[in-house]
């Protein structure tokens, strides 16, 4: 399978109050520069006329640009890429940027899926998190994107905000259903450093949501969403069955991908590679006709069980044994047995003819659980 | 400095309660000494480890010649400065026996304080001719005739005896120095003599190995000469002889009523005897010993673990290190269930254990768990045998021994009189006795009772501060043993006796100990993925009982292919941490968490 392509767009609006991903405000002219250096980029980092097995534009805010600068970014594209056999390909989109011309540069270059930025239809939590749109904006942005033409459709929530309650949450996730997508993501709030939320938190100004009612939002997540035909296939992440994010399935397999963009990381064959979280310096590099990527590093086997497993498991499915073995170089249970053997008995860790996976219980204590067997992997390596 | 005759030599100690200014003033007379460079003079200059300097206290004892002129005459003063903390008292003691006299400090702005007492007595019964001085005068809160009379009330010092001093503005110094050599007496003994000189101190020098300090008390004592310990018969050849002062200056011989270093090639400072006798090694047999004195007892133990076993051998020669340079903490080899091998170690205090092991931690760079400390007992066995027992997890069954005893101190305590019921209350909640009180005018009470020492030596100390206002101070002695209802409690973690975790109380307290040892432990083992059960027990009787319940929820929410070297990062950090934790029952307890009884006692009873 030919690997999939990432491109990272690093402008927004303004920056939300909780966010840490690699992002920031610039100008048109920037955004005109930078379009030109995905140029070069794709020139030197993808084989001419790669038909990609998904590509996913993400941000940032990829819908920051112009319809003009789309078009462009469209165009870039077309001059590299072979996306004739319509391949999965999902651009972000923040309600409150998109028009019905930039939907329409859009699905001229190929994106058939929209992931929308909703994270809540409440006025108040919006106001909470800095997010630039305002309620209601949601629905127009979902219904110019079919309009478009762009078919597949998938909402992005935020749950276990400060003050939220659990009806709260379960109105703004029947809103979300109600729209009629096949796919949802609902990402837990997270205090990540150095931003203004966690300031807020370390100010005693916002309260965390209490760890009770989180477990209960992440539970009636489920019962809602499989109510509505939507299973969950990862920790934060539910669709109709057949309509799950392919893109990101290739993150969680640790299959190959390519990352074009400042701050975007691609990953060949268990080696990473990294680009500056600094759109100049990636910019001058590229304008001077070199790679920009910082690092590349190839996982030592240890490290390729290891991240094999703490993406993996966050996959209902869990992790295909085979794949394990021909990715790590070495059997599951030879590797970690006796720590799963343990977490097997804890009731969160279970295996099928071909996986091991996470119980339900499990899926909620995750990075508890990956510690657990990368623990017992340390000891024996 | 031979030819020093014995009426020009002063030999004489700094002693005060702690804070009181005995480096301060000792400053000054290094100040007015005509052989010392001025240039290296610094505040407290005798402090010169770095703990001292980081801490602001002294903690061990050191002498310094100094030359000094006094009225056109020439002399020789050694002087001796002493730490003022009742963990080094012993120390203080060393001093005192190379001296014939004492600079008594007391701290106008603060009084006559329990160590003032102590120390004074201490010195009294050492025969020590004291000078009385009373510090701090330069400070606006400075009551310097109310000091004045508290000495005659208290020790009987006539108010004219007693020198206004300040360490700071060196006022009184003239004065100071005239009194040293107008009362306290020159040293006394034999130059014609055979050799007798008293080790009062021993250090371990890295350049130079062991430094034994001595104060000659008959003849002479120079290099190539060949001399003997008394108490242990070793012979050693003297390489070199000395006085310090600013670092160690050199001389062709000590003389009878010298202090001084000597330099004779010894490795260990465990070969070292302090309290023992040198005479030259044809002699050895012939002469008498000096009085020497008691090898400090510790007064607390605690165990040390390395997390890895594998640093075992680290530790031990961490240990062994430290011991060359501090011979009052010792350590032997221990097993523990819970925390495999280790070692017990003997402190002289709270402050003393805290230092060795800050000392053990910075220069070793080990990762230790320490496990909280305990006074030692005495058990008297069904046959009339006795056995110690310095680690709470040794206590065997109460089948096997008749009675098990305790430590127990006479404890003075000074008060603002104001406080002396709450005194009384704490006293009286810690098994004290009530023994005597003394009023000391200007509203203030020496109190003195009879308290088992595991009471008062973690946190009582911080309690009286506290009911006191920050007036009060105590100062305690070792009495003796006394049979007393005392039992084990065992704490269980996840089902498995944690033996680095019990400890001994009476029976009175035991169970709201075990329940407060439990609360700690809830706050302080992090969540699991599994329920744990702690209990606490006496014998097979489970006192109290606790639960932490399993982590609730513990994902990160969104994870994409950006976030794999991210992700991996904290993998491995969070496997470092864990690696760090000791395991039981499969439950990863961290460091603090044996020192659970320890908090408890601090957040007040
Ligand atoms: N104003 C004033 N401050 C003083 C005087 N003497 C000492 N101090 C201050 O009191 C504090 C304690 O002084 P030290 O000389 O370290 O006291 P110490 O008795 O040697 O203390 P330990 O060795 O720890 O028992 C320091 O902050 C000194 O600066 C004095 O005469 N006047
Ligand atoms: S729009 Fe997205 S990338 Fe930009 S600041 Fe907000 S959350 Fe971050
Ligand atoms: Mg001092």
């Amino acid at each position: 399978m030919q690997p999939s392509l990432y491109i990272h767009i690093p402008f927004c609006v303004k920056k939300c109050g909780y966010c840490d991903f690699y992002s920031g405000v610039a100008g048109d002219a920037d955004i005109d520069r930078y379009i030109a250096a995905l140029d070069r980029e794709l020139a030197l980092m993808v084989p001419q006329g790669l038909a990609p097995a998904t590509v996913f534009i993400g941000g940032g805010t990829p819908t920051r640009l112009s319809a003009g600068q789309l078009q462009q970014l469209g165009q870039v594209l077309g001059r590299h890429l072979d996306l004739s056999a319509g391949p999965e390909f999902t651009c972000e989109i923040n309600p409150a940027t998109l028009t019905p011309a930039k939907a329409k540069a859009l699905a001229q270059m190929g994106v058939n899926r929209a992931s929308m930025g909703v994270q809540s239809f409440d006025p108040h939590f919006l106001r909470e998190l800095d997010r630039a749109h305002e309620a209601g904006t949601a629905e127009a942005a979902i219904a110019m994107a079919r309009e478009a033409g762009i078919a597949r459709l998938s909402v992005d929530l935020m749950f276990a905000l400060p003050g939220q309650t659990l009806p709260q949450f379960e109105a703004d996730l029947r809103q979300a259903l109600a729209l009629g997508t096949s796919h949802v993501s609902l990402y837990a709030l997270t205090f990540e450093d150095d931003t203004t939320l966690t300031r807020k938190l370390q100010l005693g100004q916002v309260q965390p949501c209490p760890e009770d009612l989180e477990r209960a939002m992440f539970e009636a997540a489920g019962r809602i969403c499989g109510q509505a035909g939507l299973h969950r296939y990862e920790v934060s992440n539910f669709a109709v069955p057949g309509q799950e994010c392919r893109h990101n399935l290739v993150y969680w397999t640790l299959g190959d991908w390519i990352g074009i963009g400042a701050g975007a990381h691609g990953m060949l064959d268990g080696t990473i590679t990294a680009n500056p979280k600094d759109f100049r310096a990636w910019c001058e590099a590229l304008e001077a006709g070199r790679l920009a990527a910082i690092g590349q590093s190839a996982m030592r086997p240890q490290e390729r069980a290891e991240a094999l497993l703490l993406m993996g498991l966050r996959l209902v499915q869990g992790v295909e044994l085979a794949r394990f073995r021909a990715f790590a170089g070495a059997d599951f249970t030879a590797l970690c047995g006796q720590a799963a053997g343990r977490l097997v008995e804890l009731g969160l860790l279970e295996f099928t003819p071909t996986h091991v996976r996470c119980t339900e219980q499990g899926l909620l204590v995750l990075d508890s659980v990956v510690v657990e067997l990368a623990s017992d992997l340390e000891v024996r390596a | 400095m031979s030819s020093n005759p014995l009426q020009h030599i002063r030999n004489f100690c700094i002693i005060a309660h702690i804070d009181h200014g005995k480096s301060t003033l000792a400053d000054r007379l290094l100040q007015a000494s005509s052989a010392v460079d001025q240039r290296k003079l610094r505040e407290q200059t005798m402090d010169s480890m770095d703990l001292e300097r980081e801490r602001g206290i002294t903690i061990k004892a050191k002498a310094i010649a100094l030359p000094m002129v006094v009225d056109d005459k020439e002399y020789l003063f050694n002087l001796i400065d002493t730490p003022g903390h009742v963990d080094f008292g012993y120390e203080v003691s060393r001093a005192m026996h190379a001296c014939e006299g004492a600079l008594a400090l007391v701290d106008t702005t603060q009084g006559i304080q329990a160590q003032t007492v102590a120390n004074m007595y201490q010195a009294i019964a050492a025969d020590l001719h004291v000078i009385p001085l009373a510090n701090k005068v330069d400070m606006i809160a400075s009551r310097l005739e109310e000091t004045q009379q508290e000495m005659e009330q208290v020790f009987g010092i006539k108010p004219a005896e007693v020198i206004g001093c300040s360490g700071k503005t060196g006022l009184g110094v003239p004065e100071i120095l005239r009194a040293i050599v107008a009362r306290i007496p020159a040293p006394t003994g034999d130059p014609d003599a055979p050799l007798k000189a008293l080790i009062f101190d021993a250090v371990y020098d890295d350049y130079r190995g062991v430094v034994v300090y001595v104060r000659v008390r008959d003849g002479f004592i120079e290099p190539r000469q060949k001399i003997a310990m008394k108490a242990t018969g070793k012979e050693f050849e003297v390489l070199e002889v000395g006085v310090a002062r600013m670092g160690f200056v050199k001389q062709d011989r000590l003389g009878t009523g010298c202090v001084g270093y000597v330099i004779c090639g010894i490795k260990s400072i465990q070969d070292i005897g302090v309290g023992d006798t040198i005479t030259l090694a044809s002699l050895k047999d012939q002469i008498t010993p000096l009085p020497g004195y008691k090898k400090p007892q510790p007064m607390v133990y605690a165990g040390i673990y390395p997390t890895q076993a594998s640093d075992f051998e680290a530790l031990r020669k961490g240990l062994q290190k430290l011991s060359l340079s501090d011979s009052s903490f010792t350590y032997v080899p221990e097993q523990s269930g819970a925390l495999g091998y280790g070692f017990r170690c003997g402190y002289l205090g709270l402050l003393h254990m805290e230092i060795v092991q800050e000392r053990l931690e910075r220069e070793s760079g080990l990762e230790l768990v320490m496990t909280a400390p305990n006074v030692h007992y005495e058990i008297l066995k069904q046959d009339g045998t006795q056995e110690r027992i310095e680690c709470a997890a040794h206590l065997p069954d109460p089948t096997h021994y008749k009675e098990i005893r305790e430590p127990l101190v006479r404890l003075n305590i000074i008060t603002p009189t104001g406080s002396i019921g709450d005194v009384m209350k704490l006293a009286l909640e810690r098994r004290g006795l009530y023994q005597n009180q003394e009023h000391l005018g200007q509203g203030r009470a020496l109190l003195t009772f009879k308290i088992p020492l595991s009471e008062i030596i973690f946190d009582f100390f911080d309690r009286l501060k506290s009911i006191t206002h920050g007036y009060g101070t105590m100062d305690y002695e070792v009495v003796g043993f006394e049979a007393a209802d005392l039992v084990k409690v065992r704490i269980m973690v996840a089902g498995e006796d944690v033996d680095a975790l019990s400890f001994i109380a009476h029976r009175q307290f035991a169970e709201s100990r075990g329940r407060k040892v439990l609360i700690k432990l809830r706050e302080e083992i992090p969540k699991h993925l599994f329920v744990i059960s702690l209990q606490a027990a006496i014998g097979g009787k489970i006192i109290a009982g606790e639960k932490i319940s399993s982590m609730g929820k513990n994902v990160t929410a969104k994870c994409y292919g950006g976030d794999v070297s991210r992700k991996k990062k904290l993998l491995e950090k969070q496997k470092k941490g864990k690696a760090r934790m000791k395991m039981i029952g499969g439950v990863e307890v961290p460091q603090d968490a044996f020192l659970a009884i320890l908090k408890v006692d601090q957040d007040g009873e």
